[in-house]
């Protein structure tokens, strides 16, 4: 069972952060094909939160099919998110502590490193900056 | 409904059960006492033991003050009672937690004021009942009943009284929606109506009976009957209050008797104004209808007002 | 066409000559969890009281769960009333209270209030004025919940609370709408709050209603609008711009969006809920002031 969290500063919406939460858990490993969601109750008890909250973030993985629904009995897990491993982004990893490091090497202290990454993500990536 | 009035009044009504149970008991024991006393007294000369001081209430002074406090009962009732029903509610908020069940406000008010009416008639009746049971003898005695406190705590008055200050408890308790104020209100209104009434309007009901004696004969009252006033009237007419001028031809005479004797050949008379025994009945209904009508007016106006006014 | 479980037309309420609200027409639709928010005096209490059928409105109507605000047994069995002093007797203890809830409605679920106080741990039998304030609260919610209500009117009741017994009150809150069945309304000034458990917002400033819409759509549809210096007709022409704040060097606007911003000079960001309401509050309160620029002929 898995206990979920919610970040009020993140500006993420709290539906988003839930099924993002549940997928991070079933990446990792913790919940697997078969396990029962917790109940929208006692999420919604843990959390004080809109049940609507629960509802939507359970449908986004709904839609990615990566739980089921089933009625009068709860949400359950149908499958792991395809895509690689934990760790299998360890050389984006890498790529991207060599470039924060030239970024303070070149004088950035952390604000203006965020700062320069949230621009990048909000323009669109490479493509846009060019 | 019913659970609820016998929840919030329980500790109430326990209390009020144990000090009427304590009443009745002394009632009883001294009510007992003095009416051996009385018909010892009146029947002393056959069985010698004249002893009578003429005092009924020998060693019970706290208990005829007991009963003659009855008269303040009607003014607790409705104080305390009347007067905190619905404005306590009002006060700490909790007509709005019963008034969003599902009993409608109607109801919740039609009920709560029929008990507290219905338990005020029992009460007062109770306490009336023993009250009057007690002042038989006393009433034989001094043939007072028709009189002041007498006729205020005994029979059918106490219990008119009564139902008028709870009701008086309920409209001030309802407009001023603390029980505070509305006790203060209570006292003062009960208390002064009671007051006018009594003086000003209670001697009117029927018309008086004037009565004329000489000076020499035996000028009492007749026993059971209201005195309004006695005066000693010239043969004019004309009241003569305070000390009078005896004439030179009275003035000589060596006692009493024959100065009285003197006075009434010159036409001087006692008058005395008073509402006949017979009609203590009559008097006693009209009184109760009095305040009753009063009363229901007044209970009106804390239904309506209660049911119109926002919670 | 959703049923609403509450809807007003042009509702208002007068004491003497002041309105303590006015021209207040609104629609809650029925499963949300609505938050009523506005300063102390804005009008809230005043429209919770006469949608529990407290007080009569001056002006206008009102409907709850269909059914218009009346002392009948019909309306009343659809409401639950929580008002802000938290009325309980403080001599009773809860399991008096329960006995109150059990007598006085029909449609009373015993069981349920006993199994929400015993997972509280709330004693049943020590006296209200022995518990702390945020078990009298969630007494008040267990009983308030306990007669089945359709709508349930909460008016203002975590303001006195600690944190901790805040969030416990709005943990149960929704744990109760988590069992479906139950529309409510929970005004409060602390709109941290509401933002988490409400999905339907209604904002009441100088006692009139200036929000009423679902959560999701206020957020959707309200952007922060920032550009370098430049004249703003365009945008205001095509939207609703609620704030506008200038430097020399840039231009931020708040604006309620009634499409897509084509212009390209202008990066749209979210707000968050605080922001729109704020926005929304300065907007009045530029208003009144403003009408004095525009007759100063600007």
């Amino acid at each position: 069972m898995i206990s979920l969290r919610l970040d009020t500063k993140s500006g993420i919406p709290p539906y988003l952060q839930i099924a993002q939460q549940v997928r991070q858990a079933l990446v990792a490993g913790i919940l697997r094909p078969g396990d029962q969601l917790p109940t929208v109750k006692e999420v919604v008890t843990q959390l004080a939160i809109n049940p609507n909250t629960v509802f939507k973030g359970y449908r986004e993985l709904e839609h990615e099919g990566l739980v089921e629904g089933r009625p009068g009995a709860g949400t359950f897990v149908l499958r792991r998110p395809p895509g690689p491993a934990p760790g299998a982004h360890a050389a984006l990893v890498r790529s991207l502590a060599r470039w924060v490091d030239k970024a303070r090497d070149a004088g950035l202290d952390d604000r203006s490193i965020e700062a320069m990454v949230r621009e990048t993500l909000h323009a669109g990536g490479a493509e846009a900056i060019a | 409904m019913t659970w609820l009035l016998w929840r919030q009044h329980r500790s109430q009504a326990l209390v009020t059960g144990i000090a009427i149970a304590l009443f009745a008991v002394a009632v009883w024991l001294t009510g007992v006492h003095m009416g051996n006393i009385l018909y010892a007294a009146r029947n002393c000369d056959a069985t010698h033991t004249c002893g009578f001081n003429g005092n009924l209430f020998s060693g019970y002074g706290a208990i005829i003050d007991l009963v003659h406090l009855s008269i303040v009962v009607p003014l607790l009732l409705g104080a305390f009672f009347g007067a905190s029903l619905i404005a306590r509610e009002t006060e700490h908020a909790t007509n709005v937690l019963v008034w969003t069940q599902s009993v409608t406000r109607r109801r919740w008010l039609f009920s709560k004021v029929a008990t507290a009416i219905g338990a005020t008639i029992v009460l007062s009746a109770a306490i009336s009942a023993l009250v009057t049971w007690w002042s038989g003898t006393p009433n034989s005695f001094y043939g007072n009943r028709f009189e002041g406190a007498q006729f205020d705590s005994q029979n059918i008055a106490p219990i008119a009284f009564a139902v008028f200050a709870v009701a008086l408890g309920l409209a001030a308790g309802s407009i001023l929606r603390r029980p505070l104020p509305a006790l203060a209100t209570t006292v003062f209104a009960y208390a002064g109506v009671r007051l006018l009434v009594s003086v000003y309007l209670r001697p009117h009901y029927e018309k008086a009976v004037s009565r004329v004696y000489a000076l020499t004969a035996n000028a009492n009252p007749p026993s059971g009957s209201w005195t309004l006033s006695q005066h000693l009237v010239t043969g004019a007419g004309k009241s003569a209050d305070g000390p009078i001028a005896i004439p030179d031809t009275c003035r000589v005479a060596a006692d009493r008797t024959t100065s009285d004797t003197c006075l009434g050949k010159l036409g001087y008379h006692f008058v005395i104004r008073l509402h006949p025994a017979s009609q203590y009945w009559r008097f006693q209904w009209m009184e109760a209808g009095l305040f009753l009508v009063l009363a229901a007016a007044l209970v009106a106006v804390a239904l309506v007002h209660t049911l119109r006014h926002d919670a | 066409m959703t049923d609403l479980a509450i809807d007003t037309v042009d509702l208002g309420k007068r004491y003497g000559s002041v309105w303590a609200l006015q021209h207040c027409s609104i629609e809650v639709p029925v499963g949300r969890v609505s938050g009523l928010v506005g300063a102390n005096g804005a009008g809230k209490t005043t429209l919770m009281r006469m949608l529990a059928g407290l007080s009569r409105p001056s002006a206008g109507t009102a409907h709850v769960a269909g059914r218009a605000p009346a002392d009948n047994r019909d309306f009343l069995r659809e409401i639950g009333y929580l008002a802000q002093e938290v009325p309980l007797y403080r001599r009773w203890n809860a399991e008096d209270h329960l006995a109150l809830g059990a007598h006085m409605n029909p449609a009373w679920d015993d069981g349920l209030t006993r199994d929400r106080l015993r997972n509280l741990r709330i004693p049943l039998d020590r006296p209200m004025e022995a518990l702390s304030g945020g078990m009298r609260a969630q007494v008040a919610l267990a009983l308030a919940l306990g007669k089945r209500p359709q709508v349930l009117l909460l008016d203002e009741p975590v303001a006195a609370l600690d944190p901790l017994a805040r969030r416990e009150f709005l943990s149960a809150l929704a744990g109760a709408v988590a069992d479906g069945g139950v529309t409510v309304l929970l005004s409060s000034h602390l709109l941290p709050d509401l933002e988490r458990v409400c999905d339907h917002l209604i904002l009441i400033a100088d006692s009139q209603p200036v929000i009423c819409a679902e959560i999701d759509d206020l957020l959707a549809s309200h952007k922060l609008l920032t550009a370098p210096a430049r004249d703003t007709t365009a945008i205001e022409r095509d939207h609703q711009v609620l704030t506008c704040t200038r430097t020399p060097r840039e231009v931020s606007l708040i604006a309620k969006l009634n499409g897509p911003v084509i212009d390209p000079a202008w990066r749209v960001d979210d707000i968050d809920l605080e922001e729109i309401v704020l926005a929304y509050l300065g907007q009045r309160s530029h208003q009144e002031t403003g009408f004095a620029l525009v007759e100063g002929g600007r």
